[in-house]
């Protein structure tokens, strides 16, 4: 990422002191909307409602864990977090063998109906997801797999398709020719080129895509609250938000709840975070 | 060798192929043909062609929740966008510590809405919400309420999760696009000795004209799909002022039983987001 910002603009920035000024509040105090929001949220996690109602913006008197292992144990995130784990890992693979495979076809090969097939997922990503619910619903019921982690992970598989093969495709269009070339010399066939060669020169869009999907399962709610229905497969966005109805004024447990469900996608977001904000600014150019 | 290649063509696309058009594509089309009829799920499905549009025409509630869809894309025009772009303009220029300021503008987009919408949740709450914990705080207790219930600010309390979501999405989006601004333009506008709003406006915006086409495409789409906060905050109540689309076909389809009413409020939705993403790219087509 080239950092080009140039003496100029800094000695043009000097100039401008109330610009200056304006700007450092505009960025710091955004920064602390967002980020205040996140430690007032730790914060009241280690409250009992006692202490959430007597000082709420108040550091928490001790560091109390209580709201969390009520939260995992008694209130079952750990099951949610399972399932959660499940569903986003399977979903994951299936858009990998599923995704990977077609992308190899549409890029490498030459064939009638090529453009048609990637025009097909390409439309795919401006349909509004949510706008599937009913089809979606009723195609479970029929399948039987309505309440299933089964069910939803062949769902979100089909929901992140587009997606994938989109960043896919992309990636492998510019892998050059030569790599598969030398490959046939050496007497492999179209699989061993695409297990031994594409597979791995293509691992940073599949490091991404695999980053977005995991996001997109490990969050997703409105298909969930429509497809399952017991806690046994309750995902963790499900289960959270039955926390709303079930522990309506344990605020503290409420909290403890978001810190966990926020805790996996934050780790992976420190660890991948140049693929994850590239992925997304480039897959929202076109989705 | 070319039945190979044939066979080989055939063994990469068919599993997927299938798969998607069984699980994506014949839901697309489920949605438009059941659309046309009166259903319940369970009894016999009645043919009414184009009656549940006819009805959506005339449907008040409907009318409300598409005015509340729109309000959420001219928070996108005048906040979301305006707040994206001031961002990435600043942490451009290489202020102190950008790269913290950027993870954590970001951080709200790969938290689940459930997440987003609970914290909000909070703030909005009567008695230890931070709102009105702060107004009470600088004195200000008369003007404190029950956000979320209270019909003068339920539709501005249920958008502002909607708008702080994706403004770190925005800035990302323009960031990139601040990159391939090229130096030298800048460099000579600053020669002319434009001041810095100047700049903003004759140099920079013109230059990021493609950029904001996506950020606009892109804030449109959510703006219909993402119901999840308006669904966990305030469910469209009290009575219906926070409906968006998306929450009212949900209802229709799932508290109502009335399927193909839904499924007429979703092509509706799927017809106004792509008609708006063909009109944009034709209107503010990407120049040279």
């Amino acid at each position: 990422m080239p950092r080009n910002t140039n003496k100029l603009s800094r000695k043009f920035q000097a100039k401008n002191g109330i610009a200056a000024i304006f700007k450092y509040i505009f960025i710091w105090g955004y920064f602390a909307l967002t980020f205040g929001l996140f430690i007032w949220l730790l914060m009241t996690s280690f409250k009992t409602n006692r202490e959430i109602f007597s000082s709420p913006f108040g550091l928490p008197e001790s560091v109390n864990f209580d709201n969390y292992i009520v939260g995992l144990f008694d209130a079952n995130l750990t099951l949610f977090m399972g399932n959660s784990f499940i569903v986003a890992v399977s979903t994951v693979v299936l858009c990998f063998i599923l995704g990977s495979t077609v992308s190899y076809a549409i890029s490498r090969f030459t064939f009638k109906g090529n453009a048609f097939i990637y025009l097909l997922f390409v439309i795919g990503l401006t349909i509004p997801l949510q706008s599937l619910i009913f089809p979606m619903f009723f195609k479970m019921h029929s399948l039987g797999l309505r309440d299933t982690l089964f069910g939803i992970i062949l769902v979100y598989t089909a929901l992140n398709l587009p997606k994938t093969v989109f960043l896919l495709v992309g990636f492998m269009k510019g892998i050059p020719k030569e790599m598969e070339e030398a490959a046939i010399i050496d007497g492999c066939n179209y699989w061993n080129i695409f297990t031994k060669v594409l597979i791995p020169m293509s691992r940073p869009a599949l490091a991404t895509a695999g980053i977005l999907v995991f996001i997109a399962a490990w969050n997703e709610y409105i298909f969930a609250t429509v497809l399952l229905s017991s806690d046994a497969t309750s995902t963790l966005p499900l289960g959270l938000a039955s926390f709303q109805t079930s522990y309506t004024n344990d605020y503290g447990l409420i909290a403890a709840g978001v810190i966990i469900s926020i805790i996996p996608v934050l780790i992976a977001y420190m660890l991948f975070q140049e693929q994850i904000i590239k992925g997304m600014a480039s897959g929202a150019v076109k989705g | 060798m070319v039945r190979q290649k044939t066979l080989a063509i055939i063994c990469f696309t068919l599993p997927t192929l299938a798969f998607y058009i069984y699980f994506f594509l014949t839901p697309v089309f489920d949605t438009v043909y059941n659309s046309l009829f009166e259903w319940d799920g369970i009894s016999d499905k009645l043919f009414l062609f184009l009656g549940n549009y006819l009805e959506l025409l005339q449907d008040p509630i409907f009318y409300k929740a598409l005015g509340n869809t729109f309000y959420w894309v001219l928070l996108v025009i005048i906040l979301q966008i305006p707040l994206g772009f001031f961002l990435a303009y600043f942490i451009y220029q290489k202020v102190k510590a950008f790269k913290l300021l950027r993870t954590v503008y970001f951080i709200p987009v790969i938290a689940s809405a459930v997440a987003v919408s609970l914290a909000f949740s909070f703030i909005y709450e009567a008695q230890f919400g931070i709102l009105n914990s702060f107004l009470k705080l600088i004195g200000l207790e008369q003007y404190t309420t029950a956000w979320l219930q209270d019909p003068n600010t339920a539709m501005t309390a249920v958008s502002l999760p909607f708008v702080w979501n994706y403004v770190g999405l925005m800035m990302v989006v323009l960031y990139s696009g601040l990159q391939s601004v090229p130096d030298e333009l800048i460099e000579a506008s600053e020669i002319d000795g434009v001041n810095a709003l100047q700049k903003i406006w004759y140099v920079i915006l013109p230059s990021l004209r493609n950029v904001l086409v996506i950020c606009l495409v892109l804030g449109i789409s959510y703006a219909f799909k993402q119901f999840d906060y308006v669904l966990l905050l305030t469910n469209g109540g009290p009575v219906h002022l926070t409906e968006v689309t998306g929450t009212y076909m949900y209802k229709q389809g799932f508290s109502e039983a009335r399927y193909g009413y839904g499924n007429a409020i979703a092509i509706t939705m799927m017809f106004i987001v792509i008609v708006f993403t063909l009109i944009i790219n034709k209107v503010l087509q990407p120049k040279d």
